[in-house]
């Protein structure tokens, strides 16, 4: 008996050593193919042509879709930034969610809104009408919907409804977009309009970061560690991977806080699903399921250049609440729509990308949680040795720490985003702590999240505490 | 389990020398990044001001222009890009000012040359200063790039073509937007729309094409050029083009003419046997026409089922004035009207009414 278990034990731990270097090295492949691709953006930057696109009448128009639950503190303030882009035809739409907060209110004397009786064309199913809609009365291109609370997915689904323009661009309230980010990433429809179907823009963390006007004007790292190691898994896994996955036309997920679809393909899907908590990955899921189950030509791409600034959680408290909803939501996509999974008629998604979303994003939790302690019980047990767990340690993380630093060299190379060395030296911190606390913590969380998928629990979003956009200062998120 | 000691030196050793690397690297990069950003800003501190004259025509007496025309390599290096940027945006005597000093500095003969370049980004960027430079009689030697390899010199080349306005580039233009490599659609078009009327044979020709791609865009086109002439054409495609995008194309162009004599075309064609994208732009044509028989029909289809269309109906019939205002009012009126048509309508002409009363006429 104890023979076995010494065997299970020991294949165990090599199973462990072989994921960390797979997985690890399947991110370097990502990074790798996003560093090419930043390249070839870079040099084409100079002749990207967006004066042109200002005027060409050709260019799609946008209605941008903010759904808003108790955000009286900065949704003026983000209103004006979104209706101050650089874009030709563009209508900005903020959907009230049944606020408890004073947040229709504080739109309706900033924006002098009136009450027009607006007939909501059905498209999508929604759960819930709306209460009221209003414009401003100088006719600038603001509508304000207000209804019960039905949630965010929801929300959006009725303001697609609304939308009258050709394309529909999805942003939190609390979003700060660079002021050409619609030009940027509304590009690939402009550049490849027959087979564009929806596009991604690059979220970045907005904590320590000096905001004017709802424009980010410094770039800075936030405070405390748990939003500076996110400052970096953002670069890493949001900006580095998505952009590679782009590149091998797989990208499954794209941020709710800064999406682009065409309106007429997101209502042909029927929209966000409201029931599923992963809402915006099962969207792009669905969009790719349904494309290759019609035989249509089409392609989903990540966007690096343009940036939508979002808070991302600064205390563990909300971060774990965060994580639990991510891992869930990955489940729940896997398990809808594992018809996909390895199965050719969905091409590179169904053969390699979900795939690789079950072996290392779902399975990723298990691993980071239970790698260290089994490693740890063979030593004890003397089924492994020193030399191996040193061997271990490198590629787990060892090999973490060195995907960070080049995803901070990348980020150097192409984008170059934080002035300070002080900011790149934290950064280089932060990528070496998230090693030894961060990683295991985000793993029980979403064990957590797994756990909540499996037995069906409510999902629950969780209201997240603005401070509002306002203050010329570094923004530092208080929950 | 036994790892030999070697292997655990080696993936220490590889792992702390990319470790090390990498942090080299990231120190390196922004190290120079910095020094050359510091140099550059350093040289071009006094030439700006300059430049700025220039982009102004505030320069009579030429002095600025002398000054910069004879600037050392290194100085003009750091001047180029922006010197660039500035002539594709200002027009009359700063341009041909702007022109004459990038010329003197050798860029336009490297521009010509670089159309030939290997390096894509190279080619790229010659198109698109001989384009801002105003080159049209480098035009031709633009063409071959439409249908290079690579989408984003494609896309400049089309966009340099417009800038030039060049009607010998009409013929190559639409025939860039198909094909194995095509120019993208909008930038066509748009390039199209810049020529103008003197794309407009072209245009024509291409409404006949066998490639239904090459009439949906033509139409496009001639119908935002405002091509009267080719209305008879564009009639013929709206009603038995085989292609609903055609079809489409032809009744939106129709439509921007504003032909009145086209009404009943327009009407049919938003008829619910149809498709709704060609219902659509009808709606919107038939607002364009504005006439008493497209209003009347504008009145009717405020009713309709498709309610983005009853609304898109009645928003177009606000924007009518007088005539689309009476048409609302009158649905208004039928409030308490029995049938769900006549409710449907009287909501479409209030809200489209509320909207008027705000300025909000566009949707």
């Amino acid at each position: 008996m104890k023979s076995v278990v010494l065997a299970v034990l020991n294949g165990t731990d090599w199973a462990m050593l072989v994921y960390f270097l797979a997985i690890n090295s399947s991110y370097a492949g990502l990074i790798l193919l996003a560093a090419h691709e930043f390249h070839r953006r870079a040099q084409t930057r100079s002749y990207a042509g967006h004066e042109d696109d200002l005027v060409n009448p050709f260019t799609p128009s946008v209605t941008v879709i903010m759904p808003a639950y108790n955000e009286e503190a900065g949704i003026v303030q983000a209103v004006k930034a979104m209706m101050s882009l650089r874009y030709p035809r563009l209508e900005v739409m903020v959907v009230v969610d049944g606020s408890k907060d004073n947040t229709l209110g504080v739109l309706q004397e900033a924006f002098d809104l009136v009450d027009v009786p607006m007939v909501v064309p059905t498209g999508i199913e929604t759960r819930v009408p709306p209460k009221a809609v209003y414009a401003p009365g100088n006719g600038s291109p603001l509508v304000v919907v207000a209804k019960e609370n039905s949630g965010r997915a929801d929300s959006l689904n009725l303001g697609a409804n609304l939308a009258t323009m050709d394309l529909v661009c999805f942003v939190d309230a609390d979003s700060i977009l660079d002021s050409e980010a619609l030009l940027n990433v509304v590009k690939p429809f402009v550049d490849d309009p027959e087979r564009v179907v929806a596009t991604g823009g690059v979220v970045r963390a907005a904590n320590g970061c000096t905001i004017v006007d709802g424009r980010v004007v410094r770039v800075g790292m936030p405070q405390g560690w748990i939003a500076r190691i996110q400052v970096v898994e953002y670069l890493r896994a949001f900006l580095l991977g998505r952009a590679g996955w782009s590149k091998l036309q797989s990208l499954l997920i794209i941020s709710g806080a800064f999406g682009v679809f065409r309106r007429d393909v997101l209502i042909e899907v029927g929209g966000l699903d409201a029931t599923c908590i992963g809402e915006d990955a099962e969207l792009v899921v669905r969009v790719h399921r349904y494309m290759r189950e019609n035989g249509r030509r089409y392609r989903i791409a990540f966007v690096s250049e343009p940036v939508s600034w979002t808070e991302v959680p600064a205390s563990a408290r909300v971060l774990a609440r965060q994580r639990r909803r991510w891992a869930r939501g990955l489940a729940e996509v896997l398990w809808r729509h594992r018809v996909m999974m390895l199965n050719p008629r969905y091409g590179r998604i169904g053969l390699f990308a979900f795939p690789w979303f079950l072996l290392f994003e779902f399975g990723a939790p298990f691993v980071e949680v239970l790698g260290t302690p089994i490693v740890l019980l063979g030593l004890v047990l003397n089924v492994v040795n020193l030399y191996f767990a040193l061997l271990f340690v490198i590629a787990a993380f060892g090999y973490g720490f060195l995907l960070s630093l080049t995803s901070l060299a990348v980020e150097e190379l192409s984008f170059h985003r934080y002035p300070d060395w002080h900011d790149l030296f934290t950064a280089v911190a932060a990528a070496f702590i998230e090693n030894f606390w961060y990683r295991q913590l985000v793993g029980v969380w979403g064990l957590q999240g797994i756990w909540a998928a499996l037995r069906g629990h409510e999902a629950v979003w969780g209201e997240m505490t603005r401070r509002g956009f306002t203050k010329e200062e570094p923004l530092e998120v208080t929950r | 389990m036994n790892v030999p000691l070697s292997v655990i030196f080696a993936a220490i050793a590889a792992d702390a020398f990319l470790i090390l690397a990498c942090s080299a690297l990231v120190v390196a990069t922004r190290a120079s990044r910095l020094k050359a950003e510091r140099r550059t800003a350093a040289r071009l501190g006094p030439l700006r001001p300059l430049l700025l004259e220039v982009a102004a025509e505030d320069d009579p007496e030429g002095e600025s222009l002398r000054r910069l025309q004879g600037l050392g390599d290194e100085d003009w290096a750091a001047l180029a890009p922006v010197a660039i940027g500035l002539v594709g945006k200002v027009r009359g005597g700063a341009k041909e000012a702007l022109a004459s000093l990038i010329d003197a500095h050798g860029s336009t003969g490297w521009a010509f040359r670089a159309l030939f370049s290997r390096r894509a980004s190279e080619r790229a960027r010659a198109a698109e200063m001989i384009g801002s430079l105003g080159h049209v009689e480098l035009a031709p030697r633009l063409l071959p790039l439409l249908k290079d390899r690579r989408t984003d010199v494609r896309i400049v080349a089309a966009r340099a073509l417009g800038q030039l306005r060049s009607p010998a580039a009409a013929s190559g233009l639409i025939e860039a937007a198909v094909g194995r490599h095509p120019v993208p659609r909008g930038i066509a078009a748009h390039a199209l729309l810049r020529i103008g009327v003197p794309a407009c044979p072209a245009l024509t020709a291409a409404l006949s094409s066998a490639d239904w791609n090459l009439r949906s865009l033509a139409a496009d086109v001639l119908g935002r050029i405002g091509a009267l002439s080719s209305a008879g054409e564009l009639g013929k495609l709206a009603g038995s083009d085989p292609v609903l995008a055609v079809r489409v194309s032809a009744v939106g162009a129709l439509g921007r003419l504003g032909l009145p004599g086209w009404t009943g075309e327009l009407v049919q064609a938003a008829g619910r046997q149809h498709e709704p994208q060609l219902r659509e732009v009808a709606v919107e044509a038939l607002g364009s026409v504005g006439t008493p028989e497209a209003a009347k029909a504008l009145g009717l289809l405020m009713a309709d089922p498709d309610l983005r269309l009853g609304a898109r109906a009645a928003a177009r019939l606000a924007r009518l004035g007088p005539l689309g205002r009476a048409v609302l009012e009158q649905a208004t009126a039928a409030r308490k009207a029995s049938s769900s048509e006549a409710t449907r309508a009287a909501t479409q002409a209030r809200a489209a009414l509320a909207l008027a009363a705000i300025g909000r006429v566009a949707r």
